[in-house]
């Protein structure tokens, strides 16, 4: 009897323990440099080298991911170029989205931090209570609901990239049936596979994209799975929607086109690779710091940048690319990518229909791209669940 | 008939349940000993950025690198194996403390990652790859071909593992010892069997499994390392023991069934089943407490359970 009672409580813990298993439970500190902060001063005091501004990063995984968090990482290195010793950076990897984020914030402003960057939604609530608790230091959040005297939101509409990509994969895709494993099925995500689809269509009308959730941020052995489930499925193009490269690899197996995002993914499967919807953080953080040090930074933005800001872009082009796609749809590509830069061109056009028919874009009317964040519907022609 | 959706899903499942199998083998024979090892899940990291830096970095044809890193792994396993039979065996610490804290220490944040960071590991692709063999030339061969005759290597091994494992416990004097230290160690003292020399041997045999099976995930199903690769395997196998009343051929058909049960969630929503995809996750788990109750309600009677002396400290009576 005692034997069954403790088996059982252990394969409680366990089932528990494992089903959290791919949870972050830590995170990792890293400063580049470091001197002794003051407190807060006057907002025209200048910064240098001896009494540098203090700014952190918080990442909800590794910045070694190969997809958000590097991008972000990535920018975080463009900071450091550009602005020295003058801006002591310190980042946190895998903090989890939870009340325990708040610890960390709460640790990095005794630490003396004067702005913190939180690089992912999931922060937002603790974000929000932060700026509250602490009003002397700068708080920037990747998209939230509010916004505050010393708290910002940030966003960049990678839909553009991600219509230019889904008019790559559409024209690589011979069958016309595309697979993309994304993560979780909220509002920006659908918005990003969506405006693939618009862009698949774009050039391929009959085209469709099978969308497989993975509900996880991070799970590589789970992604190669769904991917190998989408390619036993009768797929001929895989679309990369997590912040890893399992299905980049997947597809450089079966040697099936393949489209990224957040970072370049090419070396992952030279021969497959298309292009990528990429974030590109340094000019937003540049900006941001930059206006910290000269004194003049405000807070209540709702920023959102598209390719027009230098916030988004597409990857280069791998080799597949010059073979899959004919010359008349990439110099297509190339000309919807200068109207973009110009900001002339929305994706999202009316007449747009969801899954079931219904027309949410109007004809003759678009959708800006505040309002794409809060959708929660798949458009005609993307094959799958928008989730519940 | 070969890429229909039962052959590839028991494919599938099969390779993506071989990691769970090969760790849930190595718990399963420190179990027996009587020792449990809640550190699986870390070993597995540390041997698959092992097995990861020796692929990357070592020259020359890849059997003998592959072979190599494997090697490698099992070694970094059974070091941290060895950590844990220290303290738990001669030092009588308490070893689910000592296993967790084992697993933190070489899990996402600790050792794992900072091993892939002094040897610049992350993001790199990687050179080698378990790449699935062609058995007698039988792989076109309907259904049996892609189940039997076409899969890795390490497949393979972990076949002849259960057998081997099976064969030790219950048709070896050696067997029939470790099963007696796991069951009734002070008994076994009186005997004259060597209770701590047997418990050594089988942690570290444990640990040197776990990290053959977090190899496979960094050499054979990607090709990559990141922090946190196995995703909590680790634990999965510790329950599959549990789940395979401690023997080697129900771990194989647990590892295999969760296998394919994170599989059928992937096959079914690329093949346009619509249901919500949450629901798809949390199958596996699901699926392993309804089997677990139904098992358990039949096989009460048969009284098969854990070794008697599980998780209990050893210590040898002075007379």
């Amino acid at each position: 009897m005692r034997a069954f009672r403790f088996r059982t409580l252990l394969l409680g813990i366990v089932v528990v323990a494992a089903a959290c298993g791919s949870s972050k439970s830590s995170s990792s500190d890293n400063s580049s440099k470091s001197s002794p902060s003051t407190t807060g001063q006057a907002a025209s005091s200048l910064y240098s080298a001896s009494k540098p501004l203090k700014v952190a990063f918080i990442m909800n995984g590794p910045v070694t991911d190969q997809g958000f968090n590097t991008a972000v990482y990535k920018g975080i290195k463009a900071v450091q170029e550009k602005y020295g010793s003058t801006v002591a950076v310190t980042y946190k990897e895998s903090v989890p989205e939870s009340p325990q984020s708040s610890q960390v914030i709460d640790s990095l402003v005794q630490d003396g931090m004067e702005a913190i960057f939180a690089n992912s939604f999931g922060y937002h609530t603790y974000m929000a209570a932060a700026a509250a608790k602490y009003p002397n230091v700068k708080f920037l959040q990747w998209q939230s609901s509010e916004v505050g005297p010393n708290l910002s939101e940030f966003y960049f509409t990678v839909d553009e990239s991600w219509y230019l990509a889904g008019m790559a994969g559409g024209a690589a895709s011979k069958s016309g049936k595309i697979g993309m494993v994304a993560s979780f099925p909220i509002s920006s995500l659908l918005a990003q596979v969506n405006s693939f689809q618009l862009g698949a269509q774009a050039v391929n009308p009959g085209a469709t994209t099978r969308v497989v959730w993975l509900n996880s941020w991070y799970d590589p052995g789970k992604a190669t799975q769904a991917a190998q489930s989408l390619v036993s499925s009768g797929v001929d193009t895989l679309v990369n929607a997590l912040n890893e490269s399992s299905v980049v690899q997947v597809a450089a197996s079966h040697d099936l086109p393949v489209v990224g995002q957040a970072v370049n993914q090419q070396t992952f499967g030279p021969n497959s690779w298309l292009t990528g919807a990429e974030f590109i953080f340094g000019p937003y953080f540049i900006k941001q710091i930059g206006d910290m040090l000269a004194g003049k930074w405000q807070g209540n933005q709702n920023y959102i940048g598209g390719t027009s800001d230098g916030v988004t872009a597409i990857s280069a082009f791998g080799p597949r690319y010059d073979k899959a796609v004919p010359a008349d749809i990439q110099q297509k590509i190339k000309d919807r990518q200068t109207q973009m830069k110009s900001g002339s061109f929305n994706p999202w056009q009316g007449p747009i229909a969801d899954q079931s028919g219904t027309v949410q874009v109007p004809a003759g009317k678009d959708l800006s791209a505040a309002d794409r964040r809060s959708i929660k519907y798949l458009v005609k022609g993307v094959l799958g669940t928008a989730g519940s | 008939m070969n890429d229909s959706l039962l052959v590839t899903l028991l494919v599938s499942g099969m390779v993506y349940g071989t990691p769970l199998l090969i760790a849930g083998l190595g718990e399963l024979l420190t179990e027996r000993s009587g020792v449990l090892n809640l550190a699986v899940d870390g070993m597995m990291l540390v041997g698959a950025v092992a097995g990861f830096w020796v692929s990357q970095r070592m020259g020359g044809p890849a059997w003998l690198v592959l072979t190599a890193a494997a090697a490698t792994a099992m070694a970094a396993g059974a070091l941290m194996a060895l950590v844990h039979a220290v303290v738990t065996v001669t030092f009588g610490g308490n070893q689910v403390v000592s296993g967790i804290a084992l697993t933190i220490f070489g899990g996402a944040a600790g050792l794992s990652s900072y091993l892939a960071v002094i040897g610049k590991l992350s993001g790199e692709r990687g050179h080698h790859q378990f790449t699935k063999l062609d058995v007698l030339g039988l792989k076109g061969v309907p259904i049996l071909g892609p189940l039997v005759f076409n899969h890795d290597a390490l497949v393979y091994v972990s076949w002849i593992l259960v057998v081997a494992i099976a064969l030790y416990l219950n048709h070896t004097r050696l067997g029939l010892h470790v099963r007696s230290v796991g069951e009734a160690p002070q008994t076994a003292d009186a005997m004259g069997i060597n209770v701590t020399a047997y418990r050594y041997a089988h942690i570290v045999v444990g640990g040197a499994f776990a990290g053959l099976a977090g190899a496979y995930y960094s050499l054979a199903i990607t090709r990559t390392w990141s922090n946190g690769l196995t995703a909590g395997a680790g634990w999965i196998a510790i329950g599959l023991v549990i789940f395979a009343f401690w023997r080697p051929g129900i771990v194989l058909v647990g590892a295999y069934l969760f296998g394919v049960l994170t599989s059928l969630g992937f096959t079914l929503q690329a093949r346009g089943v619509t249901l919500p995809p949450e629901l798809f996750s949390v199958l596996p788990y699901v699926m392993t407490i309804v089997v677990l109750v139904l098992v358990s309600t039949v096989w009460a009677k048969r009284r098969v359970g854990a070794p008697a002396a599980l998780g209990a400290v050893f210590r040898r009576e002075e007379h």
